[in-house]
């Protein structure tokens, strides 16, 4: 196999502290060098990432004062690409050393558009770490089927690669630009594949505040993505891509977290009418919101058993997407947007 | 009685959206695989 030219974009923002790392990281990957062109965008950057960068070989950067995030950055960096492969990944994810050829081998299909990596929260014991990793552990298998019936339902920013052609510039309004751009090359008839022998490492939220803000902002950009792409709900035209958008995308964000309470409530009413199925049902539910409740009074203690993180972990993903709604709804999500922090792996 | 019938449908949407469409796509995946095995075997 002749391997292709490949450009491993890293949009980073304030991220001094880790780029020396990311760099490391970088130049370890299995790819043979002169293939391979690293670019950092440090659009806005005040941290003195741009002149740290500069000084490094086989590293190209791109640096502008002005902040106008990270799709903005990508977008202009993209215009410098010539190679026919980009692979996007973020400036705190650490890429296993295998991760390019594992995506690459993929674009000897001409049907292949873009190449998922795996996200992986690693483990550190703490609360909003637990039930992230679980979530994430779902969401990969999850995709691993998308993939495999036929494309992945939205790829995750944190390693991410694309053909060049199919790339477009997208609104800088965007929220969530991992996702609308790999929907985009997705209904362009391209599959979109998930390759979890390609992985990015990131440590978890730093605390359940940050994990609760990240989760807002991928529920408005939920919204605002379900708007972008409503033509894909034609099953005549796109068959299986508009089945998986509809039922793991457009019910996920939009249909299930508000079905919980109607629910809860009519639970409430069939159990006082004396049913018994009901009376259980809502005992259970009663139970797994009240363990949710828990968790939320918990949250600064080290650690927090699973059995209060998975429900507490699920409670706060629908309750986002009601906190998302709204945001999205007000038009004061900002797409220029403050990476959650992270803890130290 | 409404409202039975509304509460099973919105359960059945949940579960089919939390569970229920992981699995569809997993029997899916099995039945493609089967029909392929058998294909190639008959060829």
């Amino acid at each position: 196999m002749e391997f292709p030219q490949v450009t491993l974009l890293i949009a980073a923002y304030n991220e001094r502290d880790i780029l020396m790392e990311k760099v490391r990281n970088s130049y370890a990957l299995s790819y043979p060098a002169d293939l391979l062109d690293i670019v950092f965008v440090t659009d806005g950057s005040t941290d003195g990432s741009d002149e740290m960068l500069y000084d490094l070989p086989l590293v190209r950067v791109f640096h502008l004062p002005k902040r106008e995030g990270k799709l903005a950055a990508v977008n202009r960096a993209m215009e410098k690409v010539k190679s026919p492969i980009v692979v996007l990944t973020d400036a705190n994810c650490m890429l296993n050393k295998e991760a390019l050829y594992n995506i690459v081998c993929h674009y000897n299909d001409p049907q292949v558009g873009a190449v998922s990596g795996e996200k992986r929260v690693v483990a550190t014991g703490d609360s909003s770490g637990q039930g992230e990793g679980l979530y994430w552990k779902y969401e990969s298998y999850l995709k691993k089927l998308d993939s495999e019936l036929y494309s992945v339902v939205g790829a995750a920013g944190e390693l991410f690669s694309f053909r060049r052609e199919l790339f477009k510039s997208l609104p800088t309004n965007t929220i969530i630009e991992d996702f609308v751009l790999s929907m985009d090359i997705a209904a362009k008839g391209y599959r979109v594949i998930y390759e979890p022998r390609a992985i990015a490492e990131e440590a978890p939220s730093a605390n359940l505040k940050e994990e609760w803000k990240r989760k807002v902002r991928i529920c408005a950009g939920g919204f605002q993505a379900i708007g972008v792409f409503s033509f894909l709900l034609k099953p005549n035209r796109f068959s299986i891509l508009s089945f998986q958008f509809f039922s793991h995308r457009l019910l996920r964000w939009a249909v299930a977290p508000f079905l919980l309470p109607i629910i809860f409530i009519l639970s409430a009413w069939n159990a006082h009418q004396g049913m018994v199925f009901y009376q259980y049902f809502f005992a259970v539910q009663l139970i797994a919101y009240g363990v949710a409740a828990v968790g939320l009074l918990y949250t600064k203690q080290a650690q927090l058993p699973r059995l209060v993180s998975i429900p507490f972990q699920f409670l706060m993903m629908n309750a986002a997407a009601y906190a998302g709604l709204f945001r999205f709804w007000k038009g004061n999500q900002s797409s220029v947007w403050e990476k959650a922090k992270r803890q130290t792996i | 009685m409404i409202a039975n019938i509304l509460i099973l449908l919105m359960l059945a949407i949940v579960f089919y959206t939390y569970v229920g469409y992981g699995l569809i796509v997993w029997i899916l995946l099995k039945v493609r695989k089967k029909k392929h095995h058998l294909w190639s075997s008959h060829k």
